[in-house]
């Protein structure tokens, strides 16, 4: 079930965000050379953050959550990523974990401090949504290089800053159903190749959210999308998230990633 | 009453002496305004008040860590001559969790006042027999409907083992409703080292499946009602005992897409072990098979299939028995019986979940039924609205807890 391992793509993104990168410029003629080299490996092992997520709806109303999150890459092709609510109150302490194989079911357990009690759930796909945001587990990943075609359009500027432009379609029918998208064209910044804008068609072909990237930053060698803004056009719905105090490579326990310290209060 | 007053004592003491320790204590909560209309007694409020619950918290990295949470309660209501008489009335301050965590390379402890729950399915647990349920105050809130209880628990890791042991030298029994019309006495099991109640849980993972045995001997939380035969005694009087029990239960669950298969069952081996006293419950296997849907984000269901199976059970003998002591028959169980739970937890909207929980007993065609709605109005603040439900026959395990349907509302600021 390689293809259902969501937290593949939540790690590697949520932190790592995909598309990165070298520091030096890439000379990549064709669309898929140049999303190949922006989603190279990156260089962590173990990575600990603080996300804060702001919510807005149609009518202005904002809700911001605060999210301690750890990750570690167990293996080349599995991860584990465990998140723990710090605000607002009333969903401190709730905690969520994942815990990625590359050969069968994800593990996903969540424990509820109003129930006192782990619970495993099941997931509803790699499209659902991540923290009740406009992000799903999807955009926040680093996409699979083979799950997409790709097809170079007109290098363009973006905030400043010369990016290749690329036509991202899904290779299989499959990978439409679960992401929800017929269409991508990302922006990809030609310095440092990480996206800063991405546009995301619905299965109708009709624009559906746009995703913009006001900050990025390079932690050890590595450049991080630190700002991400993704708007749903069609629901006028729009999801911010900043990363902050990212660390890399720190020390973490080895049952870390369990739900024995799942239900702890760190 | 006195074991609250006690308890409030300790947490003062527990707080006061050990100050020290609480230099970088987290001080959060909850302030809440509760209303609690009854739906079919006379009395218009079964709850109406506010709490204020406040919380300590405090970790020493990665070796130990203090929680408390301390509930100061108003409620308007006078329960003195309710069902309910046992929640008090005007102001009570009570510990509701108390405990400390110490925290080793293969072991944590947990020891103090706590919530200790077992199972992997939905509302109905049959290997979940530790913390009682108050049956007469479902909410939206867990520390309402169960009771915490001093215990210390351990749990030993061992690769992909975890043995948790419990130890709880307190019996506390479900909160529930007494037959009308006797005159009851209590005989609850006194406090002594014999009386100590103890659970043991391995747990482990196979494959794509958790799964766990577990072991718990204690007392029947259920109360077993005998009759006192005394022509002086007017109402006629019962006798209310806590008899011990053993149950031995496994659970299991696992996922596949959108899909959680989970089952628990549990067979509670009691004092009626040849099946000759009706007072007394038969030795029964209970076991729950459930699965959940993740539709959508926005939309999950549960569904469940519950089956309970008496041994050396003679219907009968017991309906004979009942009916000489003025019991309608119809309340006699079968020997098994089935029944079926639902929940339904939906996000139409930002901010607005609802859940509805169910459940079904098909013998008598009696339910119970939980709808919650839940706001959040802003960061730390939310409005909760549901009702509780109980209907069918006067002789039926949810007809007969009919009077006690009530609806509730809340609003509740944290910080």
């Amino acid at each position: 079930m390689k293809s259902n391992s969501v937290l593949r793509v939540v790690v590697s993104g949520l932190l790592a965000i995909g598309f990165l990168i070298t520091s030096q410029p890439v000379h990549a003629q064709t669309g898929r050379e140049i999303m190949q080299k922006a989603l190279h490996k990156t260089s962590w092992q173990t990575m600990q953050g603080d996300v804060t997520l702001i919510l807005t709806n149609a009518r202005g109303e904002q809700r911001i959550r605060k999210i301690k999150m750890f990750s570690r890459k167990r293996t080349e092709d599995e991860n584990d990523m465990l998140m723990r609510f710090v605000a607002p109150p009333d969903v401190r302490g709730t905690a969520f974990l994942i815990i990625e194989h590359a050969k069968g079911e994800d593990e996903r357990y969540l424990y509820l401090p109003a129930l006192r009690r782990v619970k495993r759930i099941a997931s509803s796909g790699k499209g659902g949504n991540f923290m009740s945001s406009d992000f799903t587990y999807y955009d926040i990943g680093r996409p699979k290089l083979d799950d997409w075609t790709y097809k170079r359009l007109a290098d363009t500027t973006i905030a400043g800053h010369l990016c290749y432009q690329l036509e991202c379609l899904p290779a299989t029918p499959q990978i439409a159903r679960d992401t929800g998208y017929n269409k991508i064209i990302r922006w990809i910044r030609q310095d440092i190749l990480v996206t800063i804008q991405s546009h995301y068609f619905d299965r109708g072909n009709r624009l559906w959210k746009v995703l913009t990237v006001p900050g990025v930053q390079k932690i050890n060698d590595v450049w991080f999308q630190t700002d991400m803004i993704m708007k749903d056009i069609q629901i006028n719905h729009q999801s911010e998230m900043k990363f902050e105090n990212i660390q890399v490579n720190v020390k973490l326990p080895p049952q870390f990633f369990s739900v024995r310290y799942l239900q702890r209060m760190r | 009453m006195k074991t609250r007053f006690f308890s409030a004592i300790l947490m003062f003491c527990l707080v006061h002496f050990t100050q020290p320790l609480f230099a970088q204590l987290s001080i959060g909560g909850y302030l809440k305004g509760f209303a609690y209309p009854n739906l079919n007694a006379p009395h218009s409020f079964d709850r109406l008040g506010t709490r204020l619950q406040l919380t300590f918290s405090r970790s020493y990295g990665e070796r130990a860590a203090l929680f408390a949470a301390l509930d100061f309660n108003y409620d308007v209501n006078e329960s003195r001559n309710a069902a309910w008489q046992f929640r008090g009335s005007g102001l009570s301050i009570y510990p509701v969790e108390a405990y400390l965590d110490l925290y080793f390379s293969w072991l944590d402890i947990r020891l103090g006042k706590q919530f200790i729950f077992w199972g992997t399915t939905d509302w109905i647990n049959p290997t979940d027999n530790i913390n009682p349920w108050d049956y007469l105050n479902i909410s939206s809130e867990i520390e309402d409907y169960r009771i915490p209880i001093w215990a210390a628990r351990a749990n030993v890791y061992w690769g992909a083992w975890t043995l948790e042991l419990v130890w709880a030298p307190e019996f506390q029994p479900h909160r529930i409703s007494d037959p009308p019309n006797f005159s009851i006495q209590t005989s609850p099991p006194p406090l002594q080292a014999d009386n100590a109640q103890v659970g043991a849980r391995i747990s482990s993972q196979l494959w794509n499946v958790n799964y766990s045995l577990s072991y718990f001997k204690g007392f029947d939380k259920w109360p077993t009602y005998v009759p006192v035969v005394s022509i002086d005694l007017y109402p006629p009087g019962l006798l209310k005992e806590y008899l011990p029990i053993t149950y031995v239960g496994a659970d299991f669950v696992t996922t596949f897409g959108k899909w959680a298969l989970k089952g628990e069952g549990a067979y509670a081996l009691t004092q009626d072990r040849d099946g000759t006293d009706p007072s007394i419950r038969n030795p029964q296997l209970q076991y729950v098979l459930g699965i959940d849907f993740y539709a959508t984000d926005r939309l999950t269901l549960n569904g469940q299939f519950v089956q309970t199976r008496r041994f050396k059970y003679n219907r009968f003998q017991e309906v004979a028995i009942a009916q000489m002591m003025g019991r309608d028959p119809r309340s006699i169980p079968f020997g098994v019986e089935n029944s079926a739970s639902a929940r339904l937890q939906w996000t139409p909207m930002d901010f607005f979940t609802v859940q509805l929980i169910t459940v079904y007993n098909f013998r008598n065609r009696d339910y119970f039924l939980l709808p919650i709605l839940h706001y959040q109005l802003t960061d730390g603040v939310a409005i909760y609205g549901g009702a509780t439900f109980f209907e069918g026959p006067e002789y039926s395990i949810f007809g007969q807890s009919k009077p006690y349907s009530r609806a509730f509302a809340e609003v509740k600021y944290s910080f």
